[in-house]
């Protein structure tokens, strides 16, 4: 394992009853990567997110991250140590207040440096943030959604697939926003459908099928690649 | 933050008064002290199903240990009466843990467990092969307790402190993330929020409450029967009063129980079975078509209820 490698996956495994989601997926994410996930639906993109963030226990293999193993620990300590995502459907705090939501993460960070004044404005949601979480658009949650996340000063950021849905004009603003955030340093795995859009905010791509990785390279080559046209297609 | 400090003193202040005057006012204070019953019980629904979303029938449980864990206190260990009443808080707070794995079950899976739990207490406690324990079915006798005027303002302080615990827990990052918990469990796992923790803690406090009141109603009344303690009524009107009123908020359960329990008193008492059944029908009305109460309807028109 090189020094710069920030998280580790390896040959982890899911399943859920007799379904394996995921078979064995290892993939190492280096410190200030921006890491593409693509592939088609039910390949496990989510469920390896799901793995890294605490939300389901590995079933079998390792998650490491800086070095620590993480595969297993519930969601509130893998935020601690520095991992952060958002959720493909936003999930406010639908009853607090904009302001409310990136506060209870604020107050909860073990290393926050960050003001719930500057989050808003990055996210350009100082406007609302007297206003019921519940009342926003889609858009405007996913952007809290990432505001939630970053209160808590996340070394590595996992997107779950934040530009489905949004419209054009959104989408280079939420691909410049991301940018910003990857200038700061932070670390990212995005998952996304949006081709166009993964490839103005990450560097390199891995492709999955059915629970396994099938491509790790730029996107233009994987468009080339016979496996990933295989799948996409159909064959 | 400071103006809301002076305004939770105040209300706790108001309420004091209220309550201390009331007796001079309304001479049947035996109804009185049962309309403080409810008014801290359906506290300590509100801090758990407002502030956690877990609707506990079984409730009533930690009320009837409470009662008997006091009552036992005083007779077998000789306890002074508030003495007592604190071994039956630590009584009701000790169920409380044993039957906190119920936590991880959700939804009417939990509303169901924990109606079986406080009963399965109930039958161990009116068992009587146990009674050179509990006193089994014949309940309980406290004799040379009787105090209506000590117990009366015992039970007023309880109630404050009930007050005192919800508006502590509308202000402090401690409800801000039981409400987002409410909202959406992974959501708060990830912002940091230790969920298990804080949902058990939560519901320790609801249980310890509960206790606390069981005590006091044992020792205001010093002669009872397990079923009295145990009933399921009380876990209803507690659950009816908050839901009516609107959980979440401090004055909504308050509302709820003044002004069903009145209602109750005044047209329920010859036919009280009538009631349950009017009850249990408000219950399910009120989760499916207006989950946070009267409150809500007036937060529509602009009016936040505290």
């Amino acid at each position: 394992m090189s020094s710069d490698v920030m998280l580790q996956v390896a040959a982890v495994e899911k399943s859920f009853g007799g379904f394996q989601a995921l078979r064995g997926v290892s993939l190492d994410v280096a410190q200030g990567q921006a890491l593409g996930l693509v592939g088609p639906n039910g390949s496990g993109k989510t469920t390896l997110i799901n793995v890294i963030s605490g939300i389901y226990r590995p079933s079998a293999g390792h998650v490491r991250f800086l070095g620590r193993q993480i595969g297993g620990l519930t969601s509130d300590r893998v935020s601690h140590l520095g991992i952060n995502r958002t959720f493909q459907v936003p999930k406010p705090f639908g009853s607090l207040t904009v302001r409310q939501n990136v506060d209870v993460a604020l107050s909860h960070s073990r290393r926050s440096r960050r003001k719930a004044e500057d989050i808003l404005a990055f996210l350009d949601l100082a406007a609302m943030q007297d206003r019921e979480a519940s009342s926003l658009n889609t858009a405007q949650q996913k952007l809290l959604d990432l505001g939630r996340a970053l209160a808590t000063d996340p070394r590595m950021l996992l997107v779950d697939e934040l530009g489905a849905g949004l419209s054009p004009a959104d989408l280079d603003i939420v691909a410049a926003k991301l940018n910003a955030l990857r200038q700061e340093g932070i670390t990212m795995l995005v998952v996304e459908h949006l081709l166009g859009f993964l490839a103005k905010v990450t560097d390199d791509v891995i492709v999955m099928n059915a629970g396994q990785e099938i491509f790790y390279g730029k996107l233009e080559a994987a468009a080339e690649d016979p496996k990933v046209v295989e799948v996409f297609l159909g064959g | 933050m400071r103006r809301g400090v002076w305004r939770d003193g105040a209300i706790l202040l108001a309420v004091a008064v209220v309550l201390l005057l009331l007796p001079k006012a309304y001479s049947n204070q035996m109804l009185l002290f049962q309309l403080m019953v409810y008014l801290a019980l359906s506290q300590g629904v509100n801090i758990l199903y407002g502030f956690t979303g877990y609707l506990p029938f079984g409730y009533v449980g930690f009320f009837g240990i409470g009662a008997y864990g006091a009552s036992l206190a005083m007779l077998d260990l000789h306890f002074a009466p508030l003495l007592g009443i604190l071994a039956g808080a630590v009584v009701a707070l000790l169920l409380g843990l044993l039957l906190s794995p119920l936590l991880r079950l959700s939804g009417a899976y939990f509303a169901i467990a924990s109606l079986a739990a406080s009963q399965a207490v109930y039958l161990v406690i009116a068992n009587p092969s146990l009674q050179n324990i509990t006193y089994g079915p014949y309940g309980i006798q406290l004799p040379n307790q009787f105090n209506p005027i000590a117990s009366y303002y015992t039970m007023v302080v309880v109630l404050l402190l009930a007050v005192g615990v919800v508006l502590y827990i509308r202000r402090s990052r401690f409800g801000m993330a039981l409400q987002a918990m409410r909202d959406d469990p992974v959501s708060a796992a990830m912002s940091g929020v230790p969920v298990v923790r804080e949902r058990i803690a939560a519901w320790l406090i609801s249980a310890a409450l509960a206790g606390v009141v069981g005590g006091v109603f044992a020792w205001q009344t010093s002669v009872f029967y397990p079923d009295a303690v145990f009933t399921l009524s009380i876990s209803i009107f507690a659950i009816v009063f908050a839901l009516f009123g609107g959980v979440g908020t401090l004055l909504g359960p308050m509302f709820g129980t003044v002004v069903l329990f009145g209602m109750y008193n005044m047209i329920g008492i010859s036919d009280p079975q009538y009631f349950q059944l009017i009850y249990g029908l408000l219950i399910v009305a009120l989760v499916i078509f207006l989950p946070d109460g009267v409150a809500s309807l007036l937060r529509k028109k602009g009016i936040h209820v505290l």
